[in-house]
């Protein structure tokens, strides 16, 4: 025997590793580099499965009932074959629906009942105690062995070890498990520590079996040919005395076949604290063959106990018995704490899903319904920490009470019966699109009622709580309603009769209810959302996508409002139409968000087309389209099609900045686009009114040349005329001689404006010939000659670079510019007398920057501001007798020699005008 | 090979093999009259067993990618 405050110690300390192992993933996880996203812990975590019941009674039932133990690890086996269509849809729908629990998993697909939920949630809660039970049972019967003469009393520590098994549940369960409130309801140092519990389970129970197998006997071969020929008759009679070996062999299959998915535990594991689909795939092999290895000494284990002479009725006990009798005081130990791990992996898996059951599907609701009890909700976690506490006190309780009136391997199977009424409203929900809330309803409470009323109050009765007699004479004295042959079923075993009638009432009314009761629409969306998780992915599941709530009328006015922002009425009507078509919703008075956003998307790309993509985005984002409750149900659509996309944070962070960049620089490229397209416009535009100018002056040129043609040769007869009757009439007198003058005058003046006119309209004639500036301004201005009066001052700046003009042509703009200011000065001398004033005009050059400058400037009469901003508008004159086109022509050959020109004047002051020709280098 | 593949990824497939174990491990293969026979039977169901698992092991290998962005499997 061991010393018992020793194995307190080892256990101690092992449950210290574990607990140090548990953090150290959680401190990883929070990192994001989780050692649980792999493979190899989830397969070996779903092997929370074998429990202390495996561990132990697995070699009780095989000593007791021969091979009828192996059906609880079969049924497993052929069910995960099917894990891919069945297990991959479960973990889908808990990523989309952010699913807790298989009570929360039930409620949801049931139109998120509360009823529905709350049922679940009591009978997994009611299925779950005994189980957890069970565990502590095993620890505590297992701890008294090992510590324990044979028949010598229990030690103290013995004695006094439930408490602290307790203390050390609840602690590590709290600190693992129920630390914060996790909307996922993953917990990756808990499932790392199971995982290693599994391990070590494992190790231990192989080094048990080889021991026994191959140190006790000599190996498989040995111990079954003592069974062919030694074994006693009383185990052979013991075995044959099950007339319904074959219904409770397929019992057993099918209840665990359901009990892998749908035991609250597996299905936490399986499902809640699946990282990735991905590891599905390794868990369908890699689960089955641990069960395979865990079960292939069972057998040998409990023959070779039993061919030892030990009592089929210890057999609960080989495991550890028969290495300690056999002086293997280690292996002992290890052999206890490897079903110590299967029963503390068992409670605190149990603890947490049940807990999180209890406060979601029992106490929110409650805390909605009972005013008194709101304050609660900011104290949640405190409320499931006491959840935790509650489960596993009441399971040491149950286990206290009622756990030495049953054997262990029937404790199991009451939870497996329990879970197996789940199966209808879990398989029904995803795989056939009619099944109800009113179906689940009704399935679930009858499946339940038999549960309860054909198991666990006969194993009430058993335990002394209730008069022995109900078993035998039934409910109110009817015989047909004997818990253990209802209806008076008396063929098949108590057992295989719960799952009979169960399998009966529960499938058959959750059918019957289905196609009694019609669905509301929200539900059918969330069967149409369950049954089809694996169709299209999750992109296309979510309920929001189908569901047309919004009033397509009031978006289409607010598409034609936008779209006459920008055209006429009856094209912002047909644009509308156009994008109604495109998104193919003509026909429809109410879209989903789904549409709303096609229709969206067709908007903006028509819009685009007009305005350019980024002022048709940012139109968009300003109208009132999408309102912020659309904007964020379709947030919501966009979650779960992320959600559904499985990246880590990290890559979704990559991908989203990749987009934003792109995004930003697509704008900016926009932007730069639309700034360019402007400029080319406003070019065209001027390039266009140049042309049309030209084309007009060319046909305005050509009308002038033939008009000036015609009348220059009438003219020239009456300057002719004139001529000769002044040089031929005799008898002149002054009046005749005074009207001829006229006459020759009037003539001149059509002349210049003939010239004029011809000037301005003919095509561009300056030929430019690089040259001095200063040297031909001296030669032009000596040429002129000057008013009496008037004062020409020059100023030219000294060794100007040389510059490209035309001579002639630019003289012209220097004549033009020198009448107009003697012109100037004469009406201010004219208006002022020639007291004080004395008529200036200065001509001068400069050089500034790469331009030189030809400036005018006179003091005379000046010209208002009105006046000087119209100086070089062609027929602009202010003169009566002015034609209006002196600057014009100034400004036209300026241009033509790619020079600009300026006019700056002052009412009674001056004119200015400046010249200025670019110096090319 | 590529058949092969395609085979077991198929769901028909898996569906045939969970057809397959539910009538090896279920009576009347399992027979319980003889118990004389019971180390036979215990040799049967282990066989079986392995014969199965090393099934759900290439139907594995199938549905694993190959890399990282290889598709596991088909949609339904």
């Amino acid at each position: 025997m061991l010393d018992s405050f020793s194995v307190l110690i080892v256990f101690c300390l092992y449950m210290g590793v574990l607990f140090l192992t548990a953090l150290w993933v959680e401190q990883r996880s929070e990192e994001g580099k989780s050692p649980v996203d792999n493979s190899l812990v989830y397969s070996l975590s779903l092997a929370v499965y074998c429990t202390a019941w495996t561990y132990y009674g697995s070699v009780g039932k095989a000593a007791t009932s021969g091979l009828l133990f192996l059906p609880i690890y079969l049924g497993p086996t052929i069910a995960i074959t099917l894990w891919w269509i069945v297990l991959r849809k479960l973990v889908r729908i808990k990523t989309i629906h952010h699913i807790t629990s298989i009570a929360d998993f039930i409620s949801a697909r049931y139109d998120k009942s509360l009823a529905v939920g709350a049922l679940a949630t009591l009978i997994a809660l009611i299925g779950t105690m005994p189980y957890i039970a069970l565990q502590f049972k095993a620890i505590l019967t297992t701890f008294a062995i090992i510590t324990s003469e044979k028949g010598a009393p229990p030690s103290w520590i013995s004695l006094h070890l439930g408490p602290v098994v307790v203390g050390l549940m609840v602690v590590f369960t709290l600190v693992l498990g129920v630390r914060r409130l996790d909307p996922t309801e993953r917990h990756p140092g808990l499932i790392m520590a199971v995982a290693v519990e599994c391990l070590v389970k494992l190790v231990a129970f192989l080094a048990a079996g080889v021991f026994v197998t191959y140190f006790m006997f000599d190996g498989f071969a040995d111990i079954l040919r003592q069974v062919s020929s030694n074994l006693p008759a009383q185990i052979m009679t013991m075995w044959k005395e099950d007339q319904v070996w074959s219904v409770t062999w397929m019992t057993y299959l099918v209840l665990s076949m359901s009990a892998i998915m749908f035991l609250p535990r597996q299905f936490h594991v399986s499902v809640v604290e699946n990282f990735n689909e991905k590891h599905i795939p390794t868990a369908l092999w890699l689960f089955p063959a641990y069960m395979l290895l865990i079960n292939i000494f069972v057998f040998p284990i409990a023959m070779g106990g039993i061919l030892k002479g030990y009592s089929p009725l210890e057999a609960d006990t080989f495991v550890l018995g028969l290495p300690l009798h056999a002086g293997q005081q280690w292996l002992s130990l290890l052999v206890f704490i490897g079903g110590a791990s299967a029963a503390t992996g068992m409670i605190m898996i149990s603890s947490i899903t049940v807990s999180t059951m209890i406060t979601n599907h029992f106490l929110l609701p409650l805390m909605g319904w009972i005013p008194g009890l709101a304050f609660l909700r900011r104290r949640l976690l405190h409320c499931r920490w006491a959840a935790v506490a509650l489960v596993i006190l009441i399971g040491y309780w149950f286990e206290r009470e009622v756990g030495e009136s049953y054997m262990l391997v029937n404790i199991g199977m009451i939870s497996f019966a329990a879970a197996f009424q789940f199966a209808p409203a879990i398989l029904g929900g995803i795989f056939w699109r009619r099944g109800n809330k009113a179906g689940a309803l009704m399935g679930l409470s009858a499946g339940f009622a038999i549960w309860f009323y054909t198991s666990l109050l006969p194993a009430f009765v058993r335990s002394g709580w209730i008069a022995y007699n109900f078993l035998d004479e039934g409910l109110w004295g009817l015989t047909f309603l004997r818990p253990e042959q209802l209806f008076g079923v008396l063929a098949i075993g108590s057992l295989s009769q719960t799952v009979f009638w169960s399998l009966i009432f529960n499938t058959g009314l959750y059918v019957l209810g289905s196609l009694l009761f019609k669905q509301s629409a929200s539900e059918e969306n969330l069967a149409e959302d369950f049954v089809g998780a694996l169709t299209t992915g999750p992109a296309l599941s979510r309920s929001l996508h189908r569901e047309s709530y919004i009033d397509l009328a009031v978006k289409a006015k607010i598409i034609l409002e936008l779209f006459g922002q920008f055209f006429a009425e009856e094209e912002a009507r047909s644009m509308t139409q156009k994008c109604l078509r495109e998104a193919r919703l003509e026909a429809k008075d109410r879209i989903s968000i789904v549409e709303l956003a096609q229709l969206h998307s067709e908007v903006e790309r028509l819009l685009a087309g007009s305005v350019g993509a980024a002022t048709a985005h940012r139109m968009l984002a300003q109208s009132d389209l999408f309102t912020e409750h659309e904007a964020r149900d379709l947030s919501e659509v966009y979650a779960e099609i992320l959600a559904g996309l499985k990246v880590t944070p990290d890559d979704l962070k990559r991908r989203i900045d990749y987009h934003q960049e792109r995004e930003a620089l697509l704008a900016q490229h926009a932007s730069e686009l639309e700034v360019k397209v402007r400029e080319r416009t406003r070019d065209l535009e001027v390039a266009q009114e140049e042309l049309i100018k030209r084309e007009r002056l060319s046909v305005l040129g050509q009308l002038t040349a033939v008009v000036s043609h015609e009348l220059r040769n009438p003219l020239g007869v009456i300057s002719f005329s004139a001529y000769y009757l002044t040089r031929n009439v005799k008898e002149q007198d002054e009046k005749v001689r005074k009207h001829l003058n006229r006459i020759g005058e009037q003539v001149g003046h059509c002349d210049l404006i003939i010239d004029e006119l011809l000037e301005y309209t003919r095509g561009p004639q300056s030929s430019l010939v690089r040259g001095e500036i200063n040297h031909w301004l001296e030669r032009v201005l000596d040429q002129i000659t000057i008013p009496q009066g008037i004062s020409v001052k020059r100023k030219l700046a000294a060794e100007l670079p040389p510059v490209k003009f035309d001579g002639e042509t630019l003289r012209r703009v220097v004549i033009n510019l020198i009448e107009n200011a003697f012109q100037a000065v004469q009406a201010r001398s004219a208006k002022e007398g020639s007291g004080s004033y004395r008529p200036l005009i200065r001509v001068s050059t400069s050089m500034e920057g790469s331009a030189i400058h030809i400036g005018l400037e006179d003091n005379g009469i000046g010209m208002a501001p009105e006046h000087a901003s119209r100086a070089f508008e062609p027929l602009f004159t202010t003169r009566p007798r002015g034609t209006g086109l002196g600057l014009a022509v100034v400004k036209k050959i300026v241009n033509e020699h790619r020079g600009q020109v300026s006019l700056s004047s002052r009412p009674n002051h001056g004119t200015t005008v400046t010249v200025s020709l670019k110096v090319e280098r | 090979m590529k058949r092969i593949r395609v085979l077991f990824s198929r769901h028909e497939f898996h569906v045939l093999v969970f057809c397959l174990s539910l009538v090896l491990f279920s009576w009347p293969l399992v027979s319980s009259s003889d118990f004389d026979r019971i180390n036979a039977m215990f040799v049967y169901l282990f066989v079986c067993w392995t014969v199965v698992v090393f099934l759900q092991f290439l139907i594995s290998r199938v549905l694993t990618p190959r890399s990282p962005s290889q598709p596991t499997d088909e949609s339904e």
